[in-house]
């Protein structure tokens, strides 16, 4: 009888064990970000970011672009509007959620602008428009801060882009001077910092 | 007051290497790394190096390189002449890791590649008109294209500066040579300086020297 019970106990004892387990760090379901170096450029851009699973993120950026009198390198746009969605796969290669997180994301994206401006024709000032749908991919690494709801995320990568321009695009040389330009074609240098909120669920 | 601030931070930097560690997974099961170039942005280009795993001494490392730019090239390397580039490059190392060490890991690394570069550059040329029946000759300023293609073999060695979870740092220094053969179209009054060492229709023996940030796991 005895050693019945001391059998049964062996093995039991792993599922006794699981059941008075405590629940471990919460899952994040959603994260919610802004990415304020945007606004330099007129922009407001919040992402999203979904789990797949535990190393497997998506992230979606879209981003609006809105305002007057946008400097820009060589040129000012009077009017600016826009409009672009980013697409990332995160891939976290260690799942452990502890202090900053190192991850890599990469993914492709697409960029809409509408700009008015002014060029001198003489002494003459006349008014152009131009659009430009730009498309591009970049690959980036950074780290996440963890362990509270609110994070912090510092990233840094390379990126390629070309732009396409209609309406007044012979004056294009003016959007691509540096890489900060709407209208730049290259590679380019990818850096900034999101801040957010990470939305958990209970994960027991 | 001010020995105990001193005396805190002495202790605070003795154990930082300490608490760092401790934080720190084993990375002795990183088999693969992807690790950014970052450098090579002043030359227009993207650069990501995917490290594989043979064994605990050896190493493979794919570098492929995307070259573009639309617009005249940065001036840092006093290159104002290039109004434009498009390239790749493929590359392939062996890296050897002589001591088994299992952090600040010195290595030595061989291979080489291939690059294909075209850049879009600018000056004159003698072009022919008729007038009145007369072949006249002037200049046209216009933009022309050299297309380069060029083979490389380097020897460096290097070090992991820098680990922190998959995080790594690591740097590299040598010297390597270069065969580059550039095609240009005819008629061209060239202004294009002589190449040096860091442009990519030089020929002759190069510098290595470079930074690679990435992540392992």
């Amino acid at each position: 009888m005895r050693k019945v019970a001391g059998l049964l106990l062996i093995v039991l004892l792993p599922v006794v064990m699981k059941a008075q387990e405590v629940p471990v760090a919460d899952k994040p379901v959603v994260m919610i970000s802004l990415v304020p170096q945007y606004a330099f450029q007129s922009g407001f851009r919040m992402d999203f970011d979904l789990p797949l699973n535990e190393r497997h993120w998506i992230q979606l950026a879209p981003i609006f672009f809105a305002g007057n009198n946008v400097e820009m390198s060589i040129t000012t746009a009077d009017k600016l509007g826009g409009l672009a969605l980013h697409a990332y796969h995160r891939y976290y290669p260690d799942a452990e959620r502890d202090r900053f997180q190192p991850y890599v994301a990469w993914g492709p994206g697409f960029q809409h602008y509408a700009i008015d401006y002014k060029v001198y024709n003489g002494n003459v000032r006349v008014s152009k428009h131009t659009n430009i749908n730009r498309i591009g991919a970049d690959l980036t690494m950074g780290f996440v801060s963890q362990g509270s709801a609110l994070f912090f995320d510092c990233y840094a990568g390379a990126g390629i882009r070309q732009a396409f321009l209609s309406g007044d695009k012979d004056s294009g040389e003016q959007f691509n001077d540096t890489f900060l330009d709407f209208g730049y074609s290259g590679v380019l240098f990818v850096a900034g910092v999101r801040v957010g909120v990470m939305i958990k669920k209970n994960k027991r | 007051m001010k020995t105990k601030i001193s005396a805190l931070i002495l202790m605070a930097t003795l154990a930082f290497p300490l608490i760092s560690r401790s934080q720190m997974p084993e990375d002795q099961g990183a088999k693969t790394r992807l690790m950014w170039v970052p450098q090579y942005l002043f030359n227009s280009g993207m650069r990501f190096e995917v490290d594989r795993k043979l064994n605990d001494e050896l190493w493979i490392v794919a570098s492929p390189t995307i070259y573009y730019k639309d617009n005249p090239d940065n001036w840092l390397y006093g290159n104002s002449n290039i109004y434009g580039r498009k390239g790749i490059s493929a590359e392939a190392w062996l890296k050897w890791y002589p001591e088994q060490q299992s952090r600040k890991r010195n290595y030595i690394m061989a291979g080489g590649g291939y690059t294909l570069s075209q850049r879009k550059r600018f000056a004159e040329r003698w072009q022919g008109y008729l007038e009145d029946g007369l072949l006249f000759y002037r200049y046209d300023e216009s933009y022309w294209n050299t297309t380069t293609h060029a083979f490389a073999l380097r020897v460096a060695a290097g070090r992991h500066i820098y680990e922190d979870r998959n995080f790594l740092i690591d740097a590299y220094l040598g010297l390597g040579i270069r065969f580059a053969s550039t095609s240009r179209p005819s008629g061209f009054i060239y202004n294009d300086p002589q190449p040096s060492t860091l442009d990519q229709d030089y020929s002759g023996v190069i510098g290595v020297a470079g930074l690679r940030l990435g992540l392992q796991w």
